[in-house]
């Protein structure tokens, strides 16, 4: 892990953090992916990938229309909207 | 693994799909907020939608099935445990930051389906969330987003790379058409968005035992820009690699406008989605039960349709498959059925009907013609009241203004004359007037004979039996 990686790590997630901690947060990235190298380690081939810690099954609900809209809120409590939309810095194509 | 006629100077373009397929359920893949096309700006919108802190995604068990459906459809493995998995994005059209979708457990893996006689292999079908909709004319400086989309149902249908060519890409496509309209899962409305494709494409010399390095074409909409897109890509890398150039592993975008594809410019788009199983949501068991109910509940498939209508209406494989192409003509067919005669309204709908629809480029559904009038129409042919030559122009009125075929032949004083002693006056009147071509076709040019059936049928403006007409000829010229 580099201060190349770690930039674009920040850029991805979207997280600001000052040239001046760089070298703090590889140090902590550096121990998760030292614990990461040592489970890589071992022999884990007669079990199956778990996905999920919990031993459940997923609930699902039936396909009934249950209108929760309250579009003048919803556009309200954005940073910005006008009557319709919800309004974001130009997204140049 | 090559196919000659598909080799292009010299190299094998390979060809994968991923097919997005907007599935028609009721409501959205994780939220209760309708699902529905052209409704006002974010009046569909659910909180769960919206991506506000603190909601849960639930599944709508309506998609599930639908995704089941297909997999069954197309002999597929339906999972036994499907998991759901986060994809992580910044865009303003996707609230959350990730969308939910499936990579590794996908709801559907292993399908196949016949495109033209050969196997083209399904990799997998997975279920996931549409994104919202971004729009930038709005504003000078200001981007739009309308969240009605956000969480719609989307199948995602990802082919293995067996298609050879651009012709067998579309032929595929329109086999996952009928499929999902079969199946009354989507409407696969192309222009609506409500199917979209993407298209992985490389080419390698027809001995090499890998395929080359791939490109991956967005944004296609449309049956005729899929081969379009797909055919211009193969030029472009075979003219690449001849030159001494590479491919290069990148995303590009098709413009209609200009038939090019164009470079998303690889670095800036670089990413790194950093999947991982989505928490909210624990694996999903899919039992046995479930896959019974829904197998019951699927609609004949285009290929049992055509083999039913070909031992219930005695059609030809040819008719079979043209009337089954599309669902709306395979009802339209069979509404007719009930009235009319199965072997000439297969004909009609086949030639003349189907003509009008390719000529004004639109759908039955669209168009004037419905069972109704499109029967009496057939009944009006089969009892002789008009010939074929006046039923194409009560059709071209049916198409234009939407009226009843019985008031257009009535209007316009359409019937067909099948009266023989009227037949037999004009008959005699036109061999009166033209007895230099009776003496002809006497001294034995018979090819006059049509002449003088073309004579009759203006004397009448076309409203003559043919059938009349010609044994009445055959009796006035023996004498």
């Amino acid at each position: 892990m580099d201060k190349i990686e770690l930039k674009n790590l920040l850029f991805l997630a979207r997280i600001s953090a000052d040239e001046k901690e760089h070298t703090k947060i590889i140090e902590k990235l550096k121990n998760t992916f030292d614990l990461i190298d040592e489970m890589q380690d071992l022999d884990l081939s007669d079990l199956e990938p778990l996905n999920n810690p919990l031993e459940l099954n997923n609930v699902s609900r039936e396909d009934v229309n249950n209108d929760r809209n309250s579009k003048g809120e919803f556009l309200n409590n954005s940073p910005e909207s006008d009557e319709d939309y919800f309004l974001v810095p130009k997204i140049i194509e | 693994m090559a196919q000659n006629d598909t080799i292009i100077k010299g190299w094998q373009p390979v060809i994968g799909l991923e097919v997005h397929v907007q599935l028609m359920t009721n409501t959205k893949l994780f939220s209760p907020a309708k699902n529905k096309f052209g409704e006002d700006a974010n009046t569909l919108v659910d909180l769960i939608d919206m991506g506000l802190p603190g909601v849960l995604p639930v599944l709508n068990e309506g998609a599930m099935k639908q995704g089941i459906k297909f997999g069954l459809a197309t002999s597929a493995k339906i999972a036994k445990t499907m998991i759901f998995d986060r994809k992580n994005y910044f865009y303003p059209d996707l609230p959350k930051g990730y969308q939910i979708t499936q990579l590794h457990f996908p709801i559907v893996k292993d399908g196949v389906v016949d495109v033209n006689g050969k196997e083209i292999r399904i990799h997998q079908a997975h279920l996931e969330e549409d994104a919202g909709k971004s729009m930038h004319d709005k504003y000078d400086n200001k981007s739009v987003i309308d969240l009605n989309r956000s969480g719609v149902p989307l199948l995602e249908i990802v082919s293995e790379p067996d298609i050879r060519s651009a012709a067998e890409a579309v032929d595929y496509l329109k086999k996952i058409h009928q499929i999902i309209t079969y199946l009354d899962i989507s409407d696969g409305n192309m222009s609506q968005g409500s199917m979209r494709c993407d298209a992985n494409i490389s080419i390698m010399r027809p001995e090499a035992e890998e395929y080359g390095t791939r490109a991956e074409i967005k944004n296609i909409n449309s049956f005729k820009f899929v081969e379009k897109a797909i055919n211009f890509e193969i030029k472009r890398q075979i003219k690449l690699l001849e030159n001494g150039g590479t491919v290069e592993q990148e995303t590009r975008l098709y413009d209609s406008v200009k038939d090019e594809t164009r470079s998303m410019r690889t670095k800036e788009f670089a990413n790194d989605y950093r999947y991982f199983p989505c928490p909210d949501l624990v694996p999903t068991n899919i039992s046995p039960e479930l896959i019974e109910e829904v197998r019951k509940d699927m609609d004949e498939l285009p290929e049992e349709k055509e083999a039913r209508f070909r031992s219930e209406y005695n059609l030809g494989d040819y008719e079979a498959q043209v009337l089954c192409s599309e669902k709306t003509t395979a009802n339209f067919y069979e509404e007719v059925c009930k009235v009319s005669d199965p072997a000439l309204s297969a004909k009609w709908i086949i030639g003349e009907v189907n003509a009008l629809l390719n000529k004004h480029d639109v759908s039955l559904n669209e168009s004037n013609i419905n069972t109704k009038n499109f029967s009496n129409l057939i009944l009006k042919i089969k009892d002789g009241t008009i010939s074929g030559k006046i039923a194409k122009e009560v059709l071209e009125e049916m198409w234009e203004e939407g009226s009843d075929p019985i008031e257009i032949i009535k209007s316009k004083g359409l019937e067909q004359i099948s009266d023989e002693g009227e037949l037999e006056a004009i008959a005699q009147a036109v061999i009166d007037n033209n007895s230099s071509q009776v003496e002809a076709y006497k001294s034995g040019k018979d090819k006059l004979f049509g002449f003088f059936v073309g004579q009759v049928m203006k004397e009448t403006q076309g409203k003559a039996n043919p059938g009349a007409v010609n044994q009445i000829l055959k009796k006035l010229l023996a004498n």
